[in-house]
Protein backbone atom coordinates (compact mmCIF):
# COMPACT_ATOMS: atom_id res chain seq x y z
CA UNK A 1 0.00 0.00 0.00
CA UNK A 2 1.11 3.43 -1.20
CA UNK A 3 0.37 4.85 2.31
CA UNK A 4 2.38 2.36 4.17
CA UNK A 5 5.47 3.56 2.19
CA UNK A 6 4.81 6.41 2.98
CA UNK A 7 4.75 6.06 6.69
CA UNK A 8 7.94 3.39 6.21
CA UNK A 9 9.07 6.94 4.19
CA UNK A 10 8.80 8.91 6.97
CA UNK A 11 9.68 6.46 9.97
CA UNK A 12 13.08 6.07 7.79
CA UNK A 13 13.83 9.75 7.79
CA UNK A 14 12.97 9.80 11.54
CA UNK A 15 15.64 7.63 11.99
CA UNK A 16 18.09 9.11 9.56
CA UNK A 17 17.87 12.41 11.62
CA UNK A 18 18.16 12.96 15.29
CA UNK A 19 15.52 14.71 16.77
CA UNK A 20 12.22 13.95 14.98
CA UNK A 21 9.41 13.66 17.64
CA UNK A 22 6.52 13.93 14.62
CA UNK A 23 6.16 14.04 11.50
CA UNK A 24 2.96 14.16 9.47
CA UNK A 25 1.65 14.46 5.76
CA UNK A 26 -0.99 16.53 4.82
CA UNK A 27 -3.03 17.82 2.21
CA UNK A 28 -2.53 21.53 0.65
CA UNK A 29 -5.88 21.99 2.20
CA UNK A 30 -5.18 21.44 5.92
CA UNK A 31 -6.38 17.70 5.70
CA UNK A 32 -4.14 14.92 7.19
CA UNK A 33 -2.83 12.22 4.69
CA UNK A 34 -0.68 10.44 7.20
CA UNK A 35 0.96 11.19 10.60
CA UNK A 36 2.61 10.17 13.48
CA UNK A 37 2.66 12.95 15.09
CA UNK A 38 3.12 12.08 18.97
CA UNK A 39 0.44 13.28 21.03
CA UNK A 40 0.14 16.44 18.96
CA UNK A 41 -3.39 16.82 17.59
CA UNK A 42 -2.59 15.84 13.71
CA UNK A 43 -5.95 17.72 12.46
CA UNK A 44 -5.24 20.95 14.06
CA UNK A 45 -1.45 20.52 13.28
CA UNK A 46 -2.15 19.62 9.70
CA UNK A 47 -4.55 22.83 9.18
CA UNK A 48 -2.09 24.84 10.54
CA UNK A 49 0.87 23.61 8.53
CA UNK A 50 -0.88 24.37 5.60
CA UNK A 51 -1.65 28.05 5.82
CA UNK A 52 1.80 28.01 7.77
CA UNK A 53 3.07 27.09 4.28
CA UNK A 54 1.09 29.37 2.41
CA UNK A 55 2.32 32.22 4.43
CA UNK A 56 5.83 31.58 4.15
CA UNK A 57 5.78 31.03 0.42
CA UNK A 58 4.00 34.69 0.00
CA UNK A 59 6.57 36.10 2.87
CA UNK A 60 9.65 34.52 0.28
CA UNK A 61 7.79 35.65 -3.12
CA UNK A 62 7.44 39.24 -1.33
CA UNK A 63 10.92 39.46 -0.50
CA UNK A 64 11.65 37.97 -4.25
CA UNK A 65 13.51 35.44 -2.75
CA UNK A 66 12.84 32.29 -4.98
CA UNK A 67 11.41 29.09 -4.09
CA UNK A 68 10.95 28.26 -0.36
CA UNK A 69 13.23 25.26 0.76
CA UNK A 70 11.40 24.79 4.13
CA UNK A 71 10.18 27.00 7.29
CA UNK A 72 11.87 26.27 10.48
CA UNK A 73 9.96 27.71 13.97
CA UNK A 74 12.30 27.61 16.51
CA UNK A 75 10.93 28.20 20.32
CA UNK A 76 11.91 27.19 23.57
CA UNK A 77 10.83 23.60 23.43
CA UNK A 78 11.67 22.58 19.78
CA UNK A 79 11.58 22.94 16.68
CA UNK A 80 8.88 22.56 13.74
CA UNK A 81 9.97 22.87 9.86
CA UNK A 82 7.45 22.34 7.03
CA UNK A 83 8.36 21.25 3.63
CA UNK A 84 6.41 21.96 0.51
CA UNK A 85 5.78 18.46 -1.49
CA UNK A 86 4.90 19.19 -4.84
CA UNK A 87 1.90 21.55 -5.85
CA UNK A 88 -0.70 19.41 -3.33
CA UNK A 89 0.91 18.50 0.08
CA UNK A 90 2.88 19.61 2.86
CA UNK A 91 5.18 17.63 4.72
CA UNK A 92 5.36 18.64 8.89
CA UNK A 93 8.23 17.58 10.92
CA UNK A 94 8.35 18.03 14.82
CA UNK A 95 11.38 18.03 16.55
CA UNK A 96 12.62 18.46 20.20
CA UNK A 97 15.72 21.46 21.03
CA UNK A 98 18.37 18.48 19.82
CA UNK A 99 16.78 18.58 16.15
CA UNK A 100 19.65 17.76 13.73
CA UNK A 101 19.44 20.61 11.56
CA UNK A 102 22.31 20.27 9.26
CA UNK A 103 21.13 16.39 8.97
CA UNK A 104 17.48 17.54 7.90
CA UNK A 105 18.88 19.67 5.66
CA UNK A 106 20.70 17.15 3.65
CA UNK A 107 18.20 14.55 4.21
CA UNK A 108 14.86 16.06 3.87
CA UNK A 109 14.96 16.63 -0.15
CA UNK A 110 15.22 12.79 -1.11
CA UNK A 111 12.45 11.79 1.32
CA UNK A 112 9.99 14.65 -0.02
CA UNK A 113 10.72 13.19 -3.85
CA UNK A 114 9.72 10.11 -2.65
CA UNK A 115 6.70 11.25 -1.02
CA UNK A 116 5.73 13.31 -3.36
CA UNK A 117 6.11 10.29 -6.32
CA UNK A 118 4.19 7.93 -3.49
CA UNK A 119 1.27 10.50 -3.14
CA UNK A 120 1.06 11.06 -7.01
CA UNK A 121 0.89 6.91 -7.69
CA UNK A 122 -1.81 7.40 -4.54
CA UNK A 123 -3.83 9.12 -7.13
CA UNK A 124 -3.60 8.04 -10.32
CA UNK A 125 -4.22 4.39 -8.92
CA UNK A 126 -7.05 5.94 -7.62
CA UNK A 127 -8.30 7.30 -10.86
CA UNK A 128 -7.32 4.03 -12.93
CA UNK A 129 -9.73 2.02 -10.40
CA UNK B 1 43.63 5.03 31.33
CA UNK B 2 44.28 1.19 29.35
CA UNK B 3 42.73 0.90 26.32
CA UNK B 4 39.68 -1.01 26.54
CA UNK B 5 38.34 -3.84 23.95
CA UNK B 6 34.75 -2.03 23.64
CA UNK B 7 36.44 1.22 22.40
CA UNK B 8 38.18 -0.04 19.04
CA UNK B 9 34.81 1.37 17.45
CA UNK B 10 34.41 5.42 17.29
CA UNK B 11 35.68 6.18 20.65
CA UNK B 12 39.26 5.17 19.94
CA UNK B 13 39.99 7.62 17.22
CA UNK B 14 38.03 10.59 18.61
CA UNK B 15 40.15 9.83 21.89
CA UNK B 16 43.15 10.24 20.25
CA UNK B 17 41.89 13.15 17.97
CA UNK B 18 40.69 15.55 21.40
CA UNK B 19 44.43 14.12 23.21
CA UNK B 20 46.18 15.36 20.08
CA UNK B 21 44.12 19.02 20.60
CA UNK B 22 44.50 18.96 24.29
CA UNK B 23 48.32 18.29 23.88
CA UNK B 24 48.38 21.66 21.88
CA UNK B 25 46.59 23.56 24.00
CA UNK B 26 44.17 24.49 20.76
CA UNK B 27 41.94 26.10 21.19
CA UNK B 28 39.07 26.30 18.74
CA UNK B 29 36.44 23.48 17.78
CA UNK B 30 36.90 19.60 16.90
CA UNK B 31 34.44 19.07 14.52
CA UNK B 32 33.21 15.20 14.68
CA UNK B 33 30.61 14.01 11.84
CA UNK B 34 28.99 11.36 12.32
CA UNK B 35 25.98 9.78 14.20
CA UNK B 36 24.83 12.14 15.79
CA UNK B 37 28.25 13.83 15.67
CA UNK B 38 28.70 17.05 17.20
CA UNK B 39 31.35 19.77 17.90
CA UNK B 40 33.65 19.55 20.75
CA UNK B 41 35.06 23.36 22.05
CA UNK B 42 38.08 23.82 24.02
CA UNK B 43 40.01 26.53 25.51
CA UNK B 44 43.83 26.57 25.73
CA UNK B 45 43.18 22.26 25.32
CA UNK B 46 40.43 22.06 28.16
CA UNK B 47 36.95 21.34 26.96
CA UNK B 48 34.69 24.00 27.41
CA UNK B 49 32.03 22.66 25.76
CA UNK B 50 30.06 19.72 23.66
CA UNK B 51 27.40 20.44 21.43
CA UNK B 52 25.68 17.63 19.79
CA UNK B 53 21.92 16.19 18.68
CA UNK B 54 22.87 13.38 20.56
CA UNK B 55 22.58 14.86 24.30
CA UNK B 56 20.56 17.67 26.08
CA UNK B 57 22.79 21.01 26.36
CA UNK B 58 22.74 22.40 29.73
CA UNK B 59 20.22 24.93 28.64
CA UNK B 60 17.84 21.87 28.21
CA UNK B 61 19.25 20.25 31.37
CA UNK B 62 17.91 23.26 33.06
CA UNK B 63 14.92 24.14 31.60
CA UNK B 64 13.05 21.10 30.99
CA UNK B 65 13.84 20.05 34.65
CA UNK B 66 12.41 23.04 35.44
CA UNK B 67 15.62 23.99 37.68
CA UNK B 68 15.62 27.34 35.87
CA UNK B 69 12.09 28.72 34.78
CA UNK B 70 11.77 29.77 31.22
CA UNK B 71 11.54 33.93 32.48
CA UNK B 72 14.48 33.42 34.34
CA UNK B 73 16.29 32.18 31.65
CA UNK B 74 15.20 34.93 29.12
CA UNK B 75 16.10 37.99 32.02
CA UNK B 76 19.31 36.30 32.14
CA UNK B 77 19.87 35.79 28.56
CA UNK B 78 18.85 39.15 27.96
CA UNK B 79 20.75 41.19 30.14
CA UNK B 80 24.06 38.97 29.37
CA UNK B 81 23.54 39.84 25.47
CA UNK B 82 22.91 43.55 26.40
CA UNK B 83 25.68 43.38 28.87
CA UNK B 84 28.04 41.60 26.80
CA UNK B 85 28.81 39.25 29.41
CA UNK B 86 28.52 35.56 30.49
CA UNK B 87 25.45 34.00 30.75
CA UNK B 88 26.92 31.59 33.62
CA UNK B 89 27.14 35.30 35.42
CA UNK B 90 24.30 36.41 35.15
CA UNK B 91 22.29 33.38 36.23
CA UNK B 92 24.71 33.04 39.43
CA UNK B 93 24.36 36.42 40.29
CA UNK B 94 20.62 36.76 39.21
CA UNK B 95 20.66 33.92 42.54
CA UNK B 96 19.01 30.88 39.76
CA UNK B 97 21.35 28.83 40.24
CA UNK B 98 24.62 28.32 42.38
CA UNK B 99 27.93 28.33 41.10
CA UNK B 100 28.75 24.90 42.36
CA UNK B 101 25.36 23.62 41.29
CA UNK B 102 25.90 25.12 37.66
CA UNK B 103 29.56 23.84 37.44
CA UNK B 104 27.99 20.30 38.30
CA UNK B 105 25.59 20.54 35.81
CA UNK B 106 27.79 21.93 32.86
CA UNK B 107 30.21 19.01 33.71
CA UNK B 108 27.70 16.64 34.06
CA UNK B 109 26.44 17.67 30.67
CA UNK B 110 29.44 17.47 29.22
CA UNK B 111 30.60 13.65 30.21
CA UNK B 112 26.81 12.73 28.79
CA UNK B 113 27.80 14.84 25.62
CA UNK B 114 31.12 12.77 25.11
CA UNK B 115 29.65 9.41 25.78
CA UNK B 116 26.88 10.25 23.32
CA UNK B 117 29.31 11.09 20.63
CA UNK B 118 32.08 7.87 21.56
CA UNK B 119 29.30 5.48 22.11
CA UNK B 120 27.64 6.96 18.43
CA UNK B 121 29.78 6.25 14.75
CA UNK B 122 32.50 8.73 13.87
CA UNK B 123 32.95 9.49 10.13
CA UNK B 124 35.68 12.12 9.82
CA UNK B 125 36.67 15.02 12.50
CA UNK B 126 39.03 17.64 11.67
CA UNK B 127 39.97 20.83 14.22
CA UNK B 128 39.21 24.23 13.73
CA UNK B 129 41.32 26.12 15.87
CA UNK B 130 39.79 29.71 16.63
CA UNK B 131 37.62 31.27 18.70
CA UNK B 132 34.78 29.72 20.24
CA UNK B 133 31.16 31.23 21.06
CA UNK B 134 28.96 28.74 23.37
CA UNK B 135 26.20 30.13 26.03
CA UNK B 136 26.76 28.44 28.79
CA UNK B 137 30.70 26.83 28.57
CA UNK B 138 32.62 25.17 31.80
CA UNK B 139 34.64 27.65 33.37
CA UNK B 140 37.37 26.31 33.72
CA UNK B 141 37.05 24.02 30.85
CA UNK B 142 37.56 20.32 31.68
CA UNK B 143 40.72 18.81 31.55
CA UNK B 144 40.62 15.70 28.69
CA UNK B 145 41.77 13.02 30.83
CA UNK B 146 39.06 13.14 32.95
CA UNK B 147 36.50 13.40 29.95
CA UNK B 148 37.68 10.24 29.11
CA UNK B 149 38.32 8.77 31.73
CA UNK B 150 34.55 8.99 32.47
CA UNK B 151 33.58 8.38 28.96
CA UNK B 152 35.65 4.87 29.33
CA UNK B 153 34.28 3.67 32.52
CA UNK B 154 30.40 4.89 30.86
CA UNK B 155 30.77 2.56 28.11
CA UNK B 156 32.17 -0.42 30.43
CA UNK B 157 29.02 0.00 32.31
CA UNK B 158 26.91 0.15 29.35
CA UNK B 159 28.77 -3.15 28.36
CA UNK B 160 27.79 -4.86 31.65
CA UNK B 161 24.01 -4.38 31.33
CA UNK B 162 22.48 -7.38 30.48
CA UNK B 163 20.65 -6.19 27.73
CA UNK B 164 22.23 -3.79 25.00
CA UNK B 165 21.29 -0.19 25.11
CA UNK B 166 21.93 1.18 21.66
CA UNK B 167 21.70 5.07 22.24
CA UNK B 168 19.44 5.84 18.89
CA UNK B 169 18.10 2.27 17.61
CA UNK B 170 16.34 0.47 20.70
CA UNK B 171 13.52 1.62 22.06
CA UNK B 172 11.35 1.37 24.94
CA UNK B 173 7.45 -0.06 25.73
CA UNK B 174 5.61 -0.56 28.94
CA UNK B 175 6.19 -4.11 29.98
CA UNK B 176 3.48 -6.19 30.44
CA UNK B 177 4.69 -7.29 34.09
CA UNK B 178 3.93 -3.58 34.86
CA UNK B 179 2.94 -4.09 38.88
CA UNK B 180 1.36 -0.91 41.17
CA UNK B 181 3.48 0.11 43.65
CA UNK B 182 7.05 -1.29 42.51
CA UNK B 183 8.71 1.55 42.79
CA UNK B 184 12.43 1.20 41.42
CA UNK B 185 13.31 5.49 40.99
CA UNK B 186 11.78 8.95 41.43
CA UNK B 187 10.78 10.09 38.56
CA UNK B 188 9.67 6.33 37.28
CA UNK B 189 5.76 7.50 36.43
CA UNK B 190 7.25 10.13 33.94
CA UNK B 191 10.13 7.36 32.23
CA UNK B 192 7.39 4.77 31.85
CA UNK B 193 4.71 7.09 30.31
CA UNK B 194 7.71 7.86 28.49
CA UNK B 195 8.33 4.74 27.04
CA UNK B 196 5.80 4.55 24.68
CA UNK B 197 7.63 2.29 22.10
CA UNK B 198 8.39 5.67 19.52
CA UNK B 199 11.42 6.85 21.14
CA UNK B 200 14.44 5.94 22.00
CA UNK B 201 16.28 6.63 25.14
CA UNK B 202 17.88 9.70 23.77
CA UNK B 203 14.14 11.02 22.80
CA UNK B 204 13.15 10.34 26.53
CA UNK B 205 16.64 12.07 28.22
CA UNK B 206 15.51 15.10 26.14
CA UNK B 207 12.13 15.36 27.54
CA UNK B 208 13.05 14.43 31.08
CA UNK B 209 15.42 16.80 30.94
CA UNK B 210 18.22 14.79 31.70
CA UNK B 211 21.54 12.95 30.16
CA UNK B 212 21.05 10.14 28.55
CA UNK B 213 23.61 7.81 30.43
CA UNK B 214 21.35 8.59 32.99
CA UNK B 215 18.33 7.52 31.61
CA UNK B 216 19.65 4.45 30.07
CA UNK B 217 20.79 3.43 33.45
CA UNK B 218 17.38 3.93 34.69
CA UNK B 219 15.98 2.22 31.70
CA UNK B 220 17.40 -0.78 32.58
CA UNK B 221 16.81 -0.78 35.89
CA UNK B 222 13.07 -1.17 34.93
CA UNK B 223 13.74 -3.42 32.88
CA UNK B 224 15.62 -5.64 35.02
CA UNK B 225 12.14 -5.27 37.28
CA UNK B 226 10.05 -6.14 33.99
CA UNK B 227 8.30 -3.16 33.82
CA UNK B 228 9.47 -2.45 30.30
CA UNK B 229 10.10 -3.89 27.11
CA UNK B 230 12.27 -3.43 24.87
CA UNK B 231 11.64 -3.12 20.81
CA UNK B 232 13.87 -3.39 18.23
CA UNK B 233 11.83 -1.17 15.59
CA UNK B 234 10.27 1.70 16.33
CA UNK B 235 6.86 1.14 16.65
CA UNK B 236 4.13 3.91 15.09
CA UNK B 237 0.48 5.27 16.58
CA UNK B 238 -1.07 2.93 14.54
CA UNK B 239 0.90 0.39 16.19
CA UNK B 240 -0.73 1.22 19.23
CA UNK B 241 -3.97 2.05 18.48
CA UNK B 242 -4.48 -1.90 18.25
CA UNK B 243 -7.57 -3.52 20.37
CA UNK B 244 -6.16 -3.97 23.28
CA UNK B 245 -3.54 -1.03 22.81
CA UNK B 246 -5.65 1.44 23.10
CA UNK B 247 -4.85 3.93 26.31
CA UNK B 248 -8.27 3.73 28.28
CA UNK B 249 -8.69 7.51 28.80
CA UNK B 250 -8.26 8.06 24.85
CA UNK B 251 -11.32 9.62 24.33
CA UNK B 252 -12.80 12.09 21.57
CA UNK B 253 -11.68 15.99 22.49
CA UNK B 254 -8.99 15.12 25.18
CA UNK B 255 -5.76 16.97 23.66
CA UNK B 256 -3.49 13.87 23.88
CA UNK B 257 -5.45 11.41 22.55
CA UNK B 258 -4.24 8.96 19.58
CA UNK B 259 -5.71 10.27 15.86
CA UNK B 260 -9.25 8.94 15.79
CA UNK B 261 -10.21 9.77 11.87
CA UNK B 262 -6.96 7.75 10.77
CA UNK B 263 -8.87 5.52 8.95
CA UNK B 264 -10.82 7.06 7.26
CA UNK B 265 -8.37 9.19 5.91
CA UNK B 266 -6.55 6.59 4.74
CA UNK B 267 -9.33 5.36 3.06
CA UNK B 268 -9.29 8.53 0.99
CA UNK B 269 -6.10 7.33 -0.38
CA UNK B 270 -7.68 4.10 -1.38
CA UNK B 271 -11.27 4.72 -2.38
CA UNK B 272 -11.89 4.26 -6.15
CA UNK B 273 -13.74 7.03 -6.65
CA UNK B 274 -11.51 9.63 -5.48
CA UNK B 275 -10.13 10.57 -8.66
CA UNK B 276 -7.43 12.79 -7.68
CA UNK B 277 -6.47 13.74 -4.49
CA UNK B 278 -7.16 17.31 -4.29
CA UNK B 279 -11.07 17.23 -5.08
CA UNK B 280 -12.65 15.34 -2.31
CA UNK B 281 -9.90 16.73 0.12
CA UNK B 282 -11.21 20.21 -0.52
CA UNK B 283 -14.53 19.67 0.33
CA UNK B 284 -13.33 18.83 3.79
CA UNK B 285 -13.15 21.70 5.65
CA UNK B 286 -10.19 21.96 8.33
CA UNK B 287 -11.34 22.98 11.28
CA UNK B 288 -10.14 23.72 14.91
CA UNK B 289 -12.01 22.51 17.96
CA UNK B 290 -14.48 20.77 16.09
CA UNK B 291 -16.91 18.58 17.84
CA UNK B 292 -16.07 14.40 17.02
CA UNK B 293 -17.30 12.66 14.52
CA UNK B 294 -17.81 16.09 12.38
CA UNK B 295 -15.93 16.38 8.66
CA UNK B 296 -16.17 12.56 8.20
CA UNK B 297 -17.36 12.47 5.26
CA UNK B 298 -17.35 15.01 2.29
CA UNK C 1 40.51 30.52 36.64
CA UNK C 2 39.63 28.80 39.38
CA UNK C 3 36.98 25.93 39.46
CA UNK C 4 34.02 27.43 42.16
CA UNK C 5 33.74 23.62 42.97
CA UNK C 6 37.29 23.10 43.65
CA UNK C 7 37.17 26.09 46.13
CA UNK C 8 34.28 24.84 47.76
CA UNK C 9 35.49 21.00 48.71
CA UNK C 10 38.44 22.37 49.81
CA UNK C 11 36.82 24.62 52.53
CA UNK C 12 35.63 20.86 53.44
CA UNK C 13 39.62 20.05 53.40
CA UNK C 14 39.91 22.29 56.15
CA UNK C 15 38.57 19.95 58.31
CA UNK C 16 40.49 17.60 60.82
CA UNK C 17 41.14 14.07 59.38
CA UNK C 18 39.36 14.97 55.93
CA UNK C 19 41.56 13.22 53.05
CA UNK C 20 39.63 13.44 50.43
CA UNK C 21 36.32 15.15 49.30
CA UNK C 22 34.49 14.70 46.15
CA UNK C 23 30.72 15.75 44.78
CA UNK C 24 29.33 12.82 42.79
CA UNK C 25 26.30 13.20 40.40
CA UNK C 26 23.72 10.14 41.75
CA UNK C 27 22.27 9.08 38.73
CA UNK C 28 25.02 8.30 36.56
CA UNK C 29 27.79 7.55 39.48
CA UNK C 30 30.05 10.35 38.14
CA UNK C 31 33.01 11.82 40.06
CA UNK C 32 32.06 15.57 38.95
CA UNK C 33 34.93 17.37 40.97
CA UNK C 34 36.86 16.38 43.47
CA UNK C 35 39.82 17.14 46.25
CA UNK C 36 42.28 15.38 48.00
CA UNK C 37 44.09 11.72 48.19
CA UNK C 38 42.49 9.64 45.72
CA UNK C 39 43.19 6.59 45.14
CA UNK C 40 43.24 4.80 41.05
CA UNK C 41 39.87 3.07 42.11
CA UNK C 42 38.23 6.71 43.49
CA UNK C 43 36.05 6.46 40.72
CA UNK C 44 34.75 3.13 40.93
CA UNK C 45 34.17 3.43 44.73
CA UNK C 46 32.00 7.01 44.04
CA UNK C 47 30.13 4.70 41.94
CA UNK C 48 29.15 2.05 44.30
CA UNK C 49 28.56 5.65 46.80
CA UNK C 50 25.80 6.70 44.00
CA UNK C 51 24.47 2.90 43.97
CA UNK C 52 24.07 2.62 47.93
CA UNK C 53 22.16 5.78 47.92
CA UNK C 54 19.71 4.59 44.94
CA UNK C 55 19.46 1.29 46.94
CA UNK C 56 18.55 2.99 49.58
CA UNK C 57 15.91 4.82 48.12
CA UNK C 58 14.44 2.23 46.51
CA UNK C 59 13.59 0.27 49.69
CA UNK C 60 10.11 -0.03 49.97
CA UNK C 61 9.15 2.84 52.60
CA UNK C 62 12.42 4.10 53.05
CA UNK C 63 10.95 7.34 52.85
CA UNK C 64 8.15 6.68 55.17
CA UNK C 65 10.34 6.04 57.68
CA UNK C 66 11.52 9.21 58.67
CA UNK C 67 11.64 11.43 55.64
CA UNK C 68 13.89 11.63 52.53
CA UNK C 69 18.03 9.84 52.74
CA UNK C 70 20.03 12.36 54.13
CA UNK C 71 23.23 10.50 54.27
CA UNK C 72 24.67 7.25 54.38
CA UNK C 73 27.91 6.81 56.54
CA UNK C 74 30.27 3.52 55.83
CA UNK C 75 32.88 2.75 58.57
CA UNK C 76 35.96 0.66 58.13
CA UNK C 77 38.55 -0.08 60.55
CA UNK C 78 40.67 2.83 59.69
CA UNK C 79 38.35 5.14 57.77
CA UNK C 80 35.05 7.17 58.12
CA UNK C 81 33.00 7.59 54.57
CA UNK C 82 30.62 9.70 54.65
CA UNK C 83 28.14 10.60 52.16
CA UNK C 84 25.66 13.77 52.44
CA UNK C 85 22.54 13.81 49.65
CA UNK C 86 22.37 17.58 48.37
CA UNK C 87 19.04 17.80 45.99
CA UNK C 88 19.58 19.44 43.11
CA UNK C 89 18.04 19.63 39.81
CA UNK C 90 18.43 17.37 37.05
CA UNK C 91 18.96 14.21 37.87
CA UNK C 92 18.46 12.18 40.96
CA UNK C 93 20.56 14.92 42.90
CA UNK C 94 24.46 15.22 44.13
CA UNK C 95 26.08 13.84 46.58
CA UNK C 96 28.84 15.10 48.90
CA UNK C 97 31.64 12.19 50.02
CA UNK C 98 33.97 12.57 52.68
CA UNK C 99 36.38 10.32 53.26
CA UNK C 100 38.02 10.54 56.39
CA UNK C 101 40.82 9.13 59.07
CA UNK C 102 38.75 7.13 61.71
CA UNK C 103 41.69 7.72 64.28
CA UNK C 104 41.35 11.10 64.18
CA UNK C 105 37.68 11.80 63.81
CA UNK C 106 34.34 11.23 65.79
CA UNK C 107 31.60 10.31 63.49
CA UNK C 108 28.97 12.08 65.18
CA UNK C 109 30.92 15.32 64.73
CA UNK C 110 32.20 15.15 61.57
CA UNK C 111 28.74 14.28 60.08
CA UNK C 112 27.43 17.17 61.90
CA UNK C 113 30.52 19.82 60.48
CA UNK C 114 30.10 18.09 56.72
CA UNK C 115 26.13 18.43 57.00
CA UNK C 116 27.07 22.60 57.93
CA UNK C 117 29.50 22.75 54.92
CA UNK C 118 27.87 20.49 52.61
CA UNK C 119 24.85 23.47 51.07
CA UNK C 120 28.00 25.82 50.34
CA UNK C 121 29.41 23.20 47.84
CA UNK C 122 26.55 23.76 45.24
CA UNK C 123 26.36 27.50 46.47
Amino acid sequence: MAEDKLLAEIQALRDKVTGITGTAVASRDGLIIRDDTGGVDPDNLAALTATALALAQRLVSEAGQGTLREAVTRSSGGHVAIYAVGANAVLVLLGDEGLDITRLHYESRATIDTIEALLALSSSESAAG
Amino acid sequence: MTTEGSEDGPAGPLREALTVCAAAGMSGTLRVTGHPGGAIHLVDGRVVAIETPGAPSPEVLLLRSHRITESDWDTAFAAAAVAGGRMSAELIAREMVGSGELEGVLRTALADAMFVLASGTVEEYRSEPGPVDFVLPVEPGAETEWLLAETSRRIRVLASLPDRYDLNRVMAAPGAAARPGARLVESQDEILALADGRRTPRDIAFALGQGVFATILQLARLREADLLVTASRRMTERDRREPGHQAPGDEPGSPSKLPRRQRDRSALLRNPKTAELRAPLRLLQPRFGRSPGSGETP
Amino acid sequence: MLSSLTEALRQVMAFDGVRAAALIDIATGMVVGSVGEQGTDFPAAAASMADEVRTARGVAGFGRLGGDLDEISLVTKGRLHISKVLGSRPGEGMLLYVDLDRARVNLGLASLQIGRLAPAVLA
